[in-house]
């Protein structure tokens, strides 16, 4: 087993301590800009649901101004967007630089995306539902909690697992420019240095990443569809 | 009492408004199943959201059973008169994430009632409706009939003085839509509520509601009790609605799918007559055969039950010579006999 591993990945038994760093740098940068990402993208995707034309708090300005808002960062190549948010960044997390610095970057090139899905997530809720709670005399955040969020649990559970794959993409693009994480170790070892295994090990750890993801996610959808 | 003044609801849709709701004025008596028909688009359902201003009106006022004037409350506290206006809807429109228990539990919740309480009440409701059987499925387990009687518990949950009832058995085969309309008829007698019922259907009003209002293009062309707007419906529209429901409008398919059925010699006639009340009919019939010394070789004769009341008609074909024929039908007609004359030979 161990002589399998390694005639298959010969660079990687040296690099087994980085590898695992690399990979905690990962999570790290998912777990931290996920999480901050998933709240705004539920605030900002609530907001343009609920305040749009027919909403239950319609407001033409404010759909207006972040519909547009989020049209031009979703516009961003996120490459860019790493380069534009550098003094931002420092402003905000006093970094621009590591996996701390690349936290700004991921949340920002994260939202809009997110924001979208879950407006989409939402608006499939049956406007009866809306319309039988508030003739039960239901508050707009009652309704917004009790009627969009709670009905919508498994649509937004697919739009998250969307997103937080997409992220690992994001944080490995990161991870190359501020450095850390498993996609600066690719580029380090796999690329520059020529050590092709080292890229495949990556790319072995990231799959199993994104089928925790999936895995997860399909159970808590199984549990909450009825 | 529930009463709307002069209400208007006008949509603007990219620049052209349409008025759904035009001047509508309308009292619903406390107690009574009040009946609001209409062709799809009329406005019903626009209509009855101005009872529970689930739409503001634009102009006109709306007064709640117990005199607040809905109009003129603040968002906080309309929302708490909503709580007493229960309202059921065509699709059910109940939450498929949550169990029946759940759903019916959904108005009592974040009220400050005790979470056993909550559970007692709701099913108790569930019992009322017969289903407490199924207090642990979902929505997406039951059949249309079912769900609409949890929608019917989910609406009772707050103890409403009013129930709205938009298309709500529009859904369901007729079957079940009776069994519907008379869990609605025994709690309107159990409960005191007021129901008003919007429905295209005229069996429906026939079956419930002791007055109906017509809904044309948004206007109300005519309202009464429901056996006078059936025994003498006055608009156009109205007239169609009665004949929809109604088995003595086969007549007209008689006359035109089978014509040799109705193969009219000249000086006959081919005539429906309508009456009130039971067991008036043959007697008079039979005295103006031999009076007149004419002949009425009856096609169809049924009574129906209008909110109650009985309604009869005989459809048939009367000969005799020319005058008589007249003679006769201006005798009948002077019984209180509604003559149509259908058909001349
Ligand atoms: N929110 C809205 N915006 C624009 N137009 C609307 C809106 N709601 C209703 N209308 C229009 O108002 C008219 C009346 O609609 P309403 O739903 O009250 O009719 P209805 O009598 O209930 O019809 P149905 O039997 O099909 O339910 C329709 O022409 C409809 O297109
Ligand atoms: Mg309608």
């Amino acid at each position: 087993m161990a002589d399998l591993f390694n005639t298959l990945f010969p660079h990687v038994a040296s690099k087994l301590d980085e590898l695992w760093i690399s990979t905690l740098q990962t999570l790290y940068m998912m777990f931290v800009s996920g999480g901050i990402a998933f709240l705004f993208g539920i605030i900002l995707g609530v907001t343009l649901i609920v305040t749009k034309q027919g909403g239950i708090l319609e407001n033409k300005s404010v759909f207006g101004i972040l519909d547009r808002l989020i049209n031009v960062f979703r516009s961003i190549p996120f490459v860019i967007l790493l380069a534009a948010l550098i003094p931002f960044s420092r402003f905000i997390v006093g970094t621009a630089i590591g996996t701390t610095g690349a936290i700004v970057p991921l949340v920002v090139g994260t939202v809009p995306f997110f924001s979208r899905q879950v407006e989409s997530a939402l608006s499939n809720v049956d406007n009866g539902l809306v319309e039988a709670a508030m003739s039960m005399g239901s508050s707009p955040l009652g309704i917004i909690f009790r009627v969009y969020l709670k009905e919508s649990i498994p649509s937004l559970v697919r739009v998250s697992q969307i997103t937080a794959i997409s992220l690992i993409g994001l944080t490995a693009m990161a991870g190359a420019i501020g450095g850390g994480g498993l996609g600066d170790f690719a580029i380090r070892y796999g690329h520059q240095r020529g050590q092709t295994d080292v890229t495949y090990i990556t790319i072995v750890v990231i799959l199993l990443m994104v089928s925790v993801i999936q895995k997860g996610g399909n159970y808590i959808i199984r549990k909450t569809t009825h | 009492m529930i009463k709307l003044e002069h209400v208007s609801k006008t949509f603007e849709r990219d620049g052209v408004s349409f008025k759904a709701v035009d001047d509508v004025s309308l009292e619903i008596k406390k107690g009574e199943i009040f009946g609001i028909i209409g062709f799809s688009g009329a406005g019903k359902s626009t209509l009855v959201r101005c009872i529970n201003l689930l739409e503001i009106p634009d102009k006109g006022s709306v007064v709640s059973v117990d005199g607040l004037n809905l109009t003129a409350l603040s968002p906080k506290d309309l929302r708490d008169a909503r709580a007493g206006i229960g309202m059921i809807f065509q699709h059910f429109n109940l939450m498929p994430s949550r169990t029946v228990l759940e759903n019916v539990i959904y108005p009592l919740s974040h009220k400050g009632i005790k979470k056993d309480e909550q559970r007692k009440r709701a099913f108790e409701l569930l019992k009322r409706v017969d289903l407490e059987s199924k207090a642990n499925s979902y929505p997406s387990e039951l059949s249309g009939g079912q769900k609409q009687r949890v929608a019917i518990a989910r609406a009772l949950a707050s103890s409403p003085k009013v129930l709205l009832c938009d298309e709500a058995t529009s859904a369901l085969d007729p079957q079940t839509t009776h069994e519907i309309l008379g869990l609605l008829k025994e709690l309107n007698a159990e409960l005191g509520i007021t129901i008003v019922i919007i429905t295209h259907e005229m069996a429906v009003v026939k079956d419930i509601c002791s007055r109906v209002a017509v809904l044309e293009n948004g206007h109300l062309v005519e309202q009464g009790s429901t056996f006078e707007v059936f025994a003498n419906p006055k608009e156009n529209i109205t007239q169609n609605f009665v004949k929809a429901a109604s088995n003595l409008s086969k007549a007209e398919h008689l006359s035109s799918d089978y014509p040799l059925i109705c193969d009219l010699k000249p000086g006959e006639k081919f005539v429906r007559l309508s009456y009130r009340g039971p067991g008036v009919s043959e007697p008079l019939i039979s005295l103006m055969t031999h009076r007149f010394n004419v002949t009425m070789n009856i096609l169809y004769a049924d009574v129906e039950l209008v909110n109650n009341s009985p309604i009869g008609g005989t459809v048939g074909i009367l000969s005799g010579r020319y005058e008589d024929v007249e003679n006769a039908l201006i005798y009948i007609a002077g019984k209180n006999v509604n003559v149509e004359v259908l058909k001349n030979g």
